[in-house]
């Protein structure tokens, strides 16, 4: 994959009416790559790809598209398409027409038309829909007649704004699959738009970590998961049991601190000192639980009750509660072959523990 | 609570738009097929002769030259009102409100007071000759005032509204969004006015146009006070029939056959609409 830079982003604000929507915005996307914008409603994600298709202008700031300059290139010299949040399809034109509008534009043969539109109706399955009116479409046909719409420019870069957020769970993730061959197969550059994590986590080549405008933290979809810069990043990104505790004791290397009563030492890779407030993030499918008659050593175990038992087909998910009260959520896979026995019944006693390494510790945040 | 009182709205409509709509009509259409009586409104005998009447060639002659006006006056409203009703449809909102106020200020004031007004304005001697001549533009005074040109104008001048208020109404709640997925789809500014607005806002173009172009025919008092003797709409057609002919039944038959073709233009748009252009829909 080109390591070039198709999209620069430099040190963009946004404000509408003396309200900050978008903070000091500094991102790259790499030509052909899958860059995914994730973030909590509101965040300003639609904010930031509409000032990439230049239908908004920044207030400060520089977007350069292919090493130029965009700030005074209108919405149609960029090369760059949209699918829109609304989907924004003509109403009164057909989905043949919808998707040919920008071919029309760019003086393109009708043959070639034909062709080019034909095909992309196949890809998004809308072969025999040529047509009929927007209106007289599902709410998913609609998005992916505006998919279809945008993607069939060719565009250099192609931003999508949630495309995938009306399509019930068996098409979105068949679309999810489709949307990532046809990027690859285009070789283009993707923005895409998603506040739901799991999307972002399968599709992206790297994923955009937004909050209140601004980039929380940019990484491959693994080091998201795995390293989150902060407590916010962690807990938008999947489900997390979270300690707040305090440092017994520190040294470079390592760190001492009391999880239920019992003290554990783990990596010290952010600096920590002694006293330091941090937050500890065991995922659900890292806790592990284990029936009382199948452990003997306990001496790195704490224990809990069965709270809630819930079967998800190939997992087990757990809700366990501690002495205290805490309740912490549990994750088992179902493995055949350990032929371990992941039948657990509410109100039972369990022990509890972790890969110690595979925890993640950050400093303490309101 | 809020039922009743939807059902006393509509109710109130609905009975109003039945004495003074379809009752008047009805009893027009029944006019129409009675004999003419000069001693009395008309005789009780039904008879086909208003409408045998009415193919007589000077009736026809008015009729076409009436929508000929008409339709000049429709074309030239459009034209105007168009670029007027998007203007004011992508102003800031308060400012919206005042255009729109200014608007309709005039209609506070009579049109025949307004219609007045205008003959002032286009007679010989009146202000728009007077401003051409100084500025040395025209080298007489142009006869404008008492010719079809006037008539039209008066028309244009009092129609006008009716022309910028529904196109108004249908460019203010546009999707603004389907603009920019044009422009985002590289069209030009004119191909977003050719191919996105001006489709979209056909429901608005038509609903102004019926607006204006029926009172464009039957405005008899405009045509009376601009035209002089010379020009003549269906409207002065009819009020010479009722008025001065005191022939009710085929002043009644007149109006009947502009209602008739109307409705029939209107109810083609209807059917061509209903099957095709389903915009509302999806807007
Ligand atoms: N035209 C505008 N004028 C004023 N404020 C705006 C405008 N457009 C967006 N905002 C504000 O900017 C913020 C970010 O909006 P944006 O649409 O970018 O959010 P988003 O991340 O796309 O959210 P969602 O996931 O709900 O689509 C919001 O607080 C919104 O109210
Ligand atoms: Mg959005």
């Amino acid at each position: 994959m080109a390591e070039k830079n198709i999209i620069e982003i430099r040190g963009i604000f946004k404000s509408y009416g003396g309200q900050q929507i978008l903070q000091n915005i500094n991102l790259n996307v790499k030509d052909g790559e899958f860059l995914t914008l994730l973030g909590p409603s509101g965040c300003g994600k639609t904010t930031l790809l509409r000032l990439l298709a230049g239908l908004e202008k920044p207030t400060s700031g520089q977007i350069l598209i292919n090493g130029k300059d965009a700030k005074d290139m209108t919405p149609q010299e960029r090369h760059v398409n949209t699918v829109f949040q609304s989907y924004a399809l003509f109403p009164h034109m057909t989905v043949f027409d919808n998707v040919a509008f920008g071919l029309r534009c760019d003086g393109v043969t009708e043959v070639e038309i034909e062709r080019r539109v034909n095909e992309m109706l196949r890809m998004v399955r809308l072969s025999g829909y040529e047509q009929r009116k927007p209106s007289e479409l599902s709410g998913g046909q609609q998005q992916r007649v505006a998919i279809a719409r945008a993607v069939v420019k060719e565009p250099i870069v192609l931003l999508l704004d949630e495309p995938l957020s009306s399509l019930d769970y068996r098409l979105r993730k068949n679309m999810q699959i489709e949307l990532k061959q046809l990027q690859r197969k285009l070789g283009i550059a993707f923005v895409f738009v998603t506040h739901d994590q799991e999307e972002a986590l399968s599709m992206s080549d790297s994923i955009v970590v937004m909050q209140q405008g601004n980039v929380v933290q940019q990484g491959t979809p693994r080091d998201i998961y795995e390293t989150p810069k902060n407590i916010s990043v962690a807990t938008f990104i999947g489900e997390s049991n979270i300690f707040d505790v305090v440092i017994d004791d520190a040294n470079d290397k390592t760190i001492k601190v009391t999880v239920q009563d019992i003290q554990y030492e783990l990596e010290n890779d952010g600096q920590f000192k002694r006293g330091d407030k941090i937050h500890l993030l065991i995922r659900p499918e890292d806790t592990r639980v284990y029936h009382r008659s199948e452990i003997d050593d306990i001496k790195m175990m704490f224990p809990a009750v069965v709270n809630e038992v819930i079967y998800k087909g190939t997992t087990v998910d757990l809700i366990i509660k501690l002495p205290d009260g805490k309740l912490l959520s549990v994750t088992e896979f179902f493995d055949e072959d350990n032929g371990e026995d992941v039948t657990y019944v509410i109100g039972e006693s369990v022990w509890v523990n972790w890969p110690i390494g595979w925890e993640v510790v950050l400093p303490y945040e309101e | 609570m809020r039922n009743k009182f939807q059902y006393f709205s509509v109710g109130l409509i609905t009975t109003w738009l039945c004495i003074f709509g379809l009752l008047s009509f009805l009893v027009m259409v029944v006019m129409s097929f009675l004999q003419h009586d000069p001693d009395h409104i008309a005789l009780w005998h039904f008879t086909l002769q208003n409408y045998e009447d009415l193919f007589d060639p000077i009736f026809f002659k008015i009729f076409i030259k009436s929508f000929y006006i008409a339709f000049m006056v429709t074309a030239a409203c459009l034209l105007l009102g168009y670029p007027f009703a998007y203007i004011i449809s992508r102003l800031p909102e308060r400012l919206q409100n005042t255009a729109l106020l200014l608007l309709l200020l005039p209609f506070w004031t009579s049109s025949v007071v307004r219609t007045y007004a205008m003959m002032s304005l286009l007679k010989t001697k009146g202000l728009l000759n007077t401003a051409l001549l100084s500025l040395g533009l025209i080298h007489e005074p142009l006869q404008i005032l008492f010719t079809n040109t006037a008539v039209a104008i008066g028309l244009i001048y009092n129609l006008l509204p009716f022309m910028i208020l529904p196109i108004y109404v249908n460019l203010e709640r546009f999707d603004i969004s389907l603009i920019e997925a044009a422009k985002d789809l590289g069209a030009k500014y004119t191909t977003i006015f050719r191919k996105v607005i001006i489709p979209l806002s056909i429901p608005g173009i038509v609903g102004g146009c019926t607006l204006v172009f029926l009172p464009a025919m039957t405005l008899f008092f405009i045509s009376d006070l601009l035209g002089g003797a010379k020009a003549l709409l269906l409207g002065n057609l009819i009020e010479d029939q009722f008025l001065m002919a005191n022939n009710w039944p085929r002043g009644a038959a007149t109006s009947v056959l502009l209602t008739v073709i109307m409705a029939i233009g209107l109810l083609i748009y209807w059917f061509k609409s209903n099957k095709r252009i389903n915009y509302d829909a999806a807007i």
